[in-house]
């Protein structure tokens, strides 16, 4: 699994999508650890392969894509910009934690910030009361907060 | 309703009043749990929301579905969303092909794992012969040694004097392949192959390649990097002196640069068919074909390629 992993990874590194070596060898170590924590759910293990190593790789070029870093202070709203934020806060640390949980709450977070839908639109795409879509989101957060404590 | 839940539910506001402003700086200000959820609601909704553009992560769910790998709810819920805005904004559609490109890679990577058992390198055995069991075996042994380093640095001489420069190495230290952009799993055994010298494997490697994808748009690649093994794979020596070419390797190498340059025509990688042809040159040379030599490293000059200099020099070497 290793061997497959960072062979694929290598080949980024080759083709310079991967600059720096030692990403070669963390993406393909995360994808070993992902491995070891699921290989008793996997129905078919080629699929899963194929999952991991792609989005493996397209979260690392994500927080490595300084375009969008840029595209992204420019979206900043008005609101946001009120907001400040710990300096140190480290956002991989939050998507890792966000994997962890429940699907039912990880599909309302990204309904919520992925598909920019209002709690309504949420609850009527789900089938659910409002409020209790609401309810499941704050507590979302609260967990996030106390699992990154 | 408690403090968090209003607190939370304001942040989410597409509009807040000056009033609701003031009373999240305050709460911000004065709560520091507050404060941590403000840090965990922000940090979030900038790790996965783009306000202009689809988020990397939301088009690779997208990518996956459309490649019929995912069939989550999430992403059954957002397609639509996702394919309206793919039609309206360029950015996210160029987006959607650069991660549609970098799942095929994936996915042809891993079929080709599958199929491709691994050959287990059986490891090297090394053995060490060297016993001196007396003083009178070490001292005609250092004689022995002595008189062929003589006998070698007087046919270093003679070689070096009898060797054409541009004979003496194929590669020349030119770093050929780390650019190259092909990322099958065969195509990468065989780089990982010719990294350990081992130019059968490699050349069986690059040949199944060439056999089992024949059709990839990438192919080229394969053939270059099989017509630079061939040739490597050609020369031999005698104790570093003397060096001395299999003619069928360096023609099988020539054929395979021609190869990627007939297979080559998208019209992105014309860098590529001036390197093919710079090669091909040095192959020509290597068997003592000055005049196809000469005619392929001028294109190279004609061109302007990478290796336009050492072409050059090559000429007036010639």
């Amino acid at each position: 699994m290793r061997e497959i992993s960072y062979s694929y990874f290598l080949s980024k590194h080759r083709a310079h999508k991967i600059t720096n070596k030692d990403d070669v060898d963390d993406l393909a170590t995360n994808v070993y650890i992902a491995f070891a924590e699921q290989y008793h759910k996997i129905d078919i293990i080629e699929n899963w392969l194929r999952r991991v190593l792609f989005l493996s790789f397209i979260r690392w070029y994500k927080q490595n894509n300084q375009r969008r870093t840029i595209e992204l202070n420019e979206d900043i709203t008005a609101d946001d910009s009120n907001l400040r934020t710990d300096e140190g806060f480290d956002v991989t640390a939050i998507l890792k934690i966000l994997d962890t949980l429940s699907e039912d709450k990880q599909e309302i977070v990204k309904l919520r910030f992925w598909g920019d839908l209002k709690f309504s639109e949420i609850a009527e795409k789900l089938n659910k009361n409002e409020a209790a879509i609401k309810k499941m989101f704050y507590r979302t957060i609260e967990e996030l907060k106390n699992k990154l404590e | 309703m408690n403090d968090i839940e209003k607190f939370i539910e304001l942040h989410d506001k597409e509009f807040i009043t000056a009033e609701e402003k003031n009373i999240l700086d305050g709460i911000i200000k004065n709560d520091p749990e507050a404060k941590k959820i403000n840090d965990v609601y922000f940090n979030l909704k900038r790790s996965l929301k783009r306000d202009k553009h689809i988020d990397e992560e939301l088009m690779a769910e997208y990518v996956m579905y459309k490649n019929n790998l995912s069939s989550d709810r999430l992403i059954i819920l957002l397609a639509n969303k996702v394919e309206d805005h793919i039609r309206k904004c360029v950015p996210c559609e160029n987006l959607f092909k650069e991660l549609n490109t970098a799942y095929c890679d994936v996915d042809s990577f891993i079929s080709q794992s599958i199929v491709e058992k691994a050959n287990e390198e059986k490891p090297s055995q090394q053995k060490v012969f060297f016993l001196f069991n007396n003083f009178k075996v070490a001292k005609y042994t250092f004689v022995s040694l002595a008189a062929v380093v003589v006998l070698y640095l007087g046919l270093f001489a003679v070689s070096s004097f009898t060797t054409p420069d541009y004979k003496n190495s194929f590669l020349d230290g030119e770093d050929f392949y780390t650019t190259r952009g092909r990322t099958s799993e065969l195509f990468q055994r065989g780089l990982d192959a010719i990294d350990r010298k081992d130019y059968g494997s490699a050349i069986q490697y690059l040949n199944d390649d060439v056999d089992k994808n024949q059709n990839d748009e990438s192919i080229f690649y394969s053939h270059f990097v099989l017509g630079i093994t061939y040739v490597n794979k050609a020369e031999s020596d005698f104790l570093g002196l003397f060096k001395s070419l299999n003619k069928e390797d360096v023609e099988k190498g020539i054929s395979n640069f021609e190869k990627s340059i007939a297979l080559n025509n998208s019209g992105k990688f014309d860098n590529l068919k001036l390197d093919a042809h710079y090669f091909i040159g040095k192959s020509y040379l290597m068997i003592d074909d000055k005049t196809s030599a000469r005619k392929h490293l001028q294109l190279v000059v004609d061109g302007k390629g990478s290796y336009y200099k050492k072409a050059e020099d090559l000429i007036n070497e010639i």
